[in-house]
C-alpha cells in the first residue's frame, strides 16, 4: 500500500518481514510518515507492533525489505543509527535507572562532558538543560530529584523528556498512558499536540482507543503480522478500529449471569491498605461470581489485591472466608484456602519463564502432585494438559504468558479468586 | 548514602572511643601507625573489588591473587636479581591481565562472575604454591634493595600505603562519582540491558571494572608482599576478598550492583581494621577473630535494611496522608 505523500515521507517501510521460529511476527508491513504527523498504531496482543518497534529502534533487524528514513535506505538499523536518525523511544515499560538523578537519566548515554581528558560529566549543565524541559512537560519536580522518589507517572514524564532532549525527529510512544492517570494523559495529549506543531512526527501506541481517536492524523491497524487497515483522521472511530483489529463486527456478546449467586465466598471488611491508609474498602464475592475492580492506575487496585491474597498485611479491617475471619500470614496461607492471584506484571510475578509449563502449573500447589514425597511428573503434565484444553491455548509463543498463570488456578478447585486485570491490553 | 556513610563514621568513631576505654594503647602512635598501614593495604583492593560490585559482579579470587603476584614480586627481586620498578611493572601488567581475562571470560563468553573468579582464587593459589613448591618466597637474609623500603616507610610518621590509598581513593572517587564512566558504572549495575539499549558499550563498562580492580590489587600485592617480607603461598592473604565484599557491603554497595560510594568501602575498610584492632587490644582470643567480624557485619547489615525499610513505609504512608484521593503519590520537591 505505498502511499504518495505529497511531502516527502521522514520514514518509509518498505516490505518488511520479520519471522521468530514458528512465528511471523510482522509479514511484508508497509507503512510511511510525513514530518509532523501523529500516526496511531493498534492492534491485539502479538500483532506485531512490539516487533516494528524493536526494528524501528534498531534492538532487531528484519529479515526482508528496506527502511527509508529521509530517502536514504537501510536494510536495517542499530541502536546507534535508529538514534541518529533522530528516532527516540518512551516505552511501555519504563527504561529507568532508579539509582541516578531526573538528569542523570534524561541524558543517559550522551553526558555533555567537562574536565578535557578527564572526561567528567557537567552535571550543572546537564540540570540546566533538563529544567526547561520538564517545565514543557508541567512536571513539578526538579532534575536533581532521585528517579527512586518519583510516582510511576512522574517516572513516564521523564521518559518523554528524554526523548524531547535528543532534538527527536520521530517520538515512538509506546502505550505511553497506559499507566498514567488522566490528569497526566490529557498533558501528554497537549505534547503531542506540541510536538506536532513543531514538525515532529510521532507514532502514538495505545489500547485506549479514544485517545488515539483524538491524538491521531491516521490510524495504522495490525492484525497477526499483516497491516490490514489505514484510517485517515475522518475515518477514525473506535468501532472502525476495533472491526480491523479483530477482523470481525464486535458483537456485545453479553449473556447475564445465572440470576441464583452463591453465598459469600470471600468479604472485605472496612479494609485498609498502604495506597490509601485513611480509606477502606469493603466488598463481598459470592461463589460463582466474576467480580471486576475498576479503577486508575494508583486508585489502589494492586494495593488491594495484594492484600486479599495475603502478600501484604492491611492497614486494618478484616477479611471473612465462607463467613469465618480470615487472617492471611502470606501467600501460601491464602492459596491453601483456595484463593489465587494473576498478578498484573504476569512475566515479573507470574510465571517463571525457564521452567516447563507443567511444573509452572503444578508449582502453587505442588504437594498435590507428589506420590511419596516426590513429585510425579505425569500428574503435572495430566494437569497441564487439562488446563490447556479448558483455556484454550494453542502453543508457548510467549505471546500469552497470561494463560498460564491462569492455568494454574484450576488445579484446585479455588473458592474465589482474584483476577486483576484480566483484560489488561483488552480495553474494547 | 551520606547519610548511611555519616552513620558509619560515627559507629567507628563509638567502637574506636570503647576500645580505647579500655585499652588506652589504642592511640599510641605505634599502633595507630600499624592499624592506618592495614587499613591503606586493605583499602585498596577493596576500592578495586568496590569497582565490580557496583557493575553487579563480585571478584572472589583477590587473596589469590595477592598470594600469586606476591610470590612472583619477592622471588624476581630476591632470587633472580630483577631491578624491583621492572619486577613491579611486570606485577602491575600481569594483574591488569588477569582482570582482562576474568573481563573476557564474563563479558564475551557470558559466564557468571561468580564462577569465573571462584576458579581464579583456586587457580593463582594453586599457581602460587606450585610455583615455590610451597616453600615460602622470601628475600635473602642481610640483602639490601636501595628504594624498596619505600614501600613500608612511614614519612612524617604516616605508613606509605597510607599515603597511596589517600591518593587512590581521591581518584576513584571523581572516576565513580563525577566521571562518565563511572556514571555508566551505575547505570549498568542498575540495569544492563537498559543501558544497552541508552546506546551505551555495557561489555566495555564491565570489562574495566574488573581490569581496574586487576591493576589495583596488583599494587595491593606489592605493598603485602613488602610488609610480610615474606610470602608462604598456602597462608598468604588467605580470604582478603571477603575482607574486601565485606568493606563494600558496610559501606553501602548492594551485592546486586548499582549501589555503592568510595567513601563508604573506605569507611568499611577503617571500621573493619579496628575491629581486628579491637580483638587484640582486648585481649579476645585471636580464634575469635572472624566469629567477632562476622557478627559486627552481618548486625549493621540488618540494622541498615531494617532502617530503610522502615524510612520506606513512612514515606509510603506520608504521601498518602498528605494527598488523600490524589491518584499518584506527592511529588517529591
Amino acid at each position: 500500500m505505498p502511499v504518495d505523500d505529497p511531502v516527502t515521507p521522514f520514514l518509509r517501510l518498505t516490505g518488511v518481514r520479520k519471522t521468530y521460529p514458528g512465528v511471523v511476527a510482522l509479514a511484508g508491513f508497509e507503512m510511511s510518515i510525513a514530518p509532523g504527523e501523529v500516526v496511531g498504531i493498534v492492534g491485539e496482543n502479538g500483532a506485531g507492533k512490539s516487533t516494528l518497534m524493536k526494528i524501528l529502534g534498531g534492538v532487531t533487524q528484519p529479515d526482508s525489505g528496506s527502511i527509508e528514513i529521509d530517502g536514504e535506505t537501510h536494510a536495517g538499523l542499530s541502536v546507534a543509527s535508529s538514534m541518529r536518525a533522530g528516532i527516540a523511544f518512551v516505552h511501555q515499560e519504563l527504561n529507568l535507572f532508579d539509582n541516578l538523578d531526573v538528569a542523570a537519566n534524561v541524558y543517559i548515554g550522551r553526558e555533555p562532558r567537562t574536565g578535557g581528558i578527564l572526561n567528567l560529566v557537567d552535571t550543572a549543565k546537564m540540570r540546566a538543560d533538563v529544567a526547561p524541559l520538564l517545565k514543557r512537560l508541567g512536571a513539578s519536580f526538579a532534575p536533581s530529584t532521585p528517579v527512586a522518589n518519583l510516582s510511576l507517572a512522574q517516572q513516564q514524564l521523564v521518559e518523554i523528556a528524554k526523548a524531547l532532549s535528543v532534538n527527536a525527529r520521530l517520538v515512538i510512544l509506546d502505550e505511553p498512558t497506559s499507566s498514567l492517570p488522566a490528569a497526566e494523559t490529557e498533558r501528554l495529549l497537549e505534547v503531542i499536540a506540541g510536538l506536532k506543531a513543531e514538525g515532529i512526527s510521532v507514532i502514538f501506541i495505545s489500547h485506549r482507543l479514544g485517545e488515539i481517536e483524538r491524538a491521531c492524523d491516521r490510524v495504522i491497524v495490525l492484525r497477526d503480522g499483516e497491516l490490514v487497515g489505514t484510517l485517515d483522521k475522518a475515518e477514525i472511530t473506535h468501532d472502525r478500529m476495533v472491526k480491523l483489529m479483530i477482523g470481525r463486527d464486535l458483537k456485545v456478546a453479553y449473556t447475564a449471569p445465572s440470576t441464583a449467586r452463591g453465598t459469600v465466598a470471600l468479604a472485605a471488611d472496612r479494609v485498609r491498605t498502604a495506597a490509601f491508609p485513611h480509606r477502606d474498602v469493603s466488598l463481598d464475592l459470592h461463589t460463582g461470581e466474576i467480580l471486576g475492580l475498576a479503577g486508575l492506575v494508583g486508585s489502589g487496585r494492586t494495593e488491594l489485591a495484594r492484600v486479599l491474597f495475603g502478600i501484604d498485611r492491611s492497614f486494618g479491617g478484616g477479611l471473612r472466608l465462607n463467613g469465618q475471619p480470615v487472617n492471611f500470614r502470606s501467600a501460601a496461607e491464602a492459596v491453601s484456602q483456595g484463593i489465587f492471584l494473576v498478578p498484573e506484571d504476569r512475566k515479573g510475578n507470574g510465571i517463571l519463564l525457564d521452567l516447563p509449563i507443567s511444573e509452572n502449573v503444578s508449582l502453587p500447589n505442588l504437594p498435590a502432585y507428589a506420590r511419596n514425597l516426590l513429585v510425579s511428573k505425569i500428574l503435572e503434565t495430566e494437569q497441564a494438559e487439562k488446563s490447556r484444553s479448558e483455556t484454550g491455548h494453542q502453543g508457548a509463543d510467549g505471546c500469552d504468558a497470561y494463560r498460564f498463570a491462569l492455568g494454574r488456578q484450576p488445579a484446585e478447585g479455588g473458592a474465589g479468586q482474584v483476577a486483576r486485570h484480566a483484560a489488561q491490553g483488552d480495553d474494547l | 548514602m551520606l547519610k548511611k556513610d555519616l552513620g558509619l563514621g560515627v559507629l567507628i568513631l563509638v567502637v574506636g572511643f570503647f576500645v580505647y576505654m579500655r585499652n588506652p594503647l589504642f592511640l599510641s602512635p605505634n599502633n595507630l601507625a600499624n592499624t592506618a598501614n592495614l587499613i591503606g593495604l586493605f583499602g585498596l583492593f577493596s576500592i578495586a573489588q568496590g569497582f565490580v560490585i557496583i557493575t553487579g559482579g563480585i571478584e572472589l579470587s583477590v587473596g589469590s591473587m595477592i598470594a600469586l603476584l606476591g610470590v612472583l614480586f619477592v622471588d624476581m627481586v630476591g632470587r633472580l636479581g630483577v631491578p624491583w620498578p621492572i619486577a613491579g611493572g611486570i606485577v602491575l601488567v600481569l594483574g591488569l591481565l588477569l582482570g582482562l581475562a576474568h573481563a573476557l571470560l564474563i563479558t564475551k563468553l557470558k559466564m557468571q562472575p561468580f564462577v569465573v573468579t571462584l576458579c581464579g582464587l583456586l587457580i593463582y593459589r594453586g599457581a602460587a604454591r606450585g610455583y615455590t613448591a610451597d616453600a615460602t618466597a622470601g628475600f635473602p637474609f642481610g640483602s639490601e634493595y636501595p628504594g624498596l623500603d619505600f614501600f613500608v616507610a612511614r614519612p612524617f610518621g604516616i605508613p606509605t600505603s597510607v599515603y597511596v590509598l589517600a591518593v587512590v581513593a581521591v581518584i576513584a572517587w571523581f572516576v565513580l562519582h563525577r566521571s562518565v564512566f563511572g556514571r555508566y558504572l551505575y547505570a549498568v549495575g542498575k540495569n544492563e540491558e537498559a543501558a544497552r539499549y541508552s546506546g551505551i558499550r555495557t561489555n566495555l563498562v564491565i570489562a574495566a571494572a574488573y581490569v581496574i580492580c586487576g591493576g589495583l590489587t596488583a599494587i595491593a600485592a606489592i605493598f603485602f608482599a613488602m610488609y610480610t617480607r615474606s610470602v608462604s603461598p598456602s597462608g598468604h592473604a588467605n580470604f582478603y576478598e571477603l575482607y574486601a565484599i565485606a568493606a563494600a557491603v558496610l559501606g553501602g554497595f548492594s551485592l546486586r550492583g548499582g549501589e555503592g560510594s568510595i567513601v563508604g568501602v573506605v569507611l568499611g575498610t577503617i571500621l573493619l581494621q579496628i575491629l581486628q584492632n579491637l580483638v587484640n587490644l582486648l585481649g579476645i582470643p585471636s580464634s575469635l577473630n572472624f566469629a567477632v567480624m562476622g557478627t559486627v557485619i552481618l548486625l549493621g547489615v540488618l540494622a541498615d535494611q531494617q532502617f530503610a525499610r522502615y524510612r520506606e513505609r513512612r514515606r509510603t504512608i506520608e504521601a498518602a496522608r498528605a494527598s488523600p484521593g490524589a491518584p499518584q503519590a506527592n511529588p517529591a520537591e
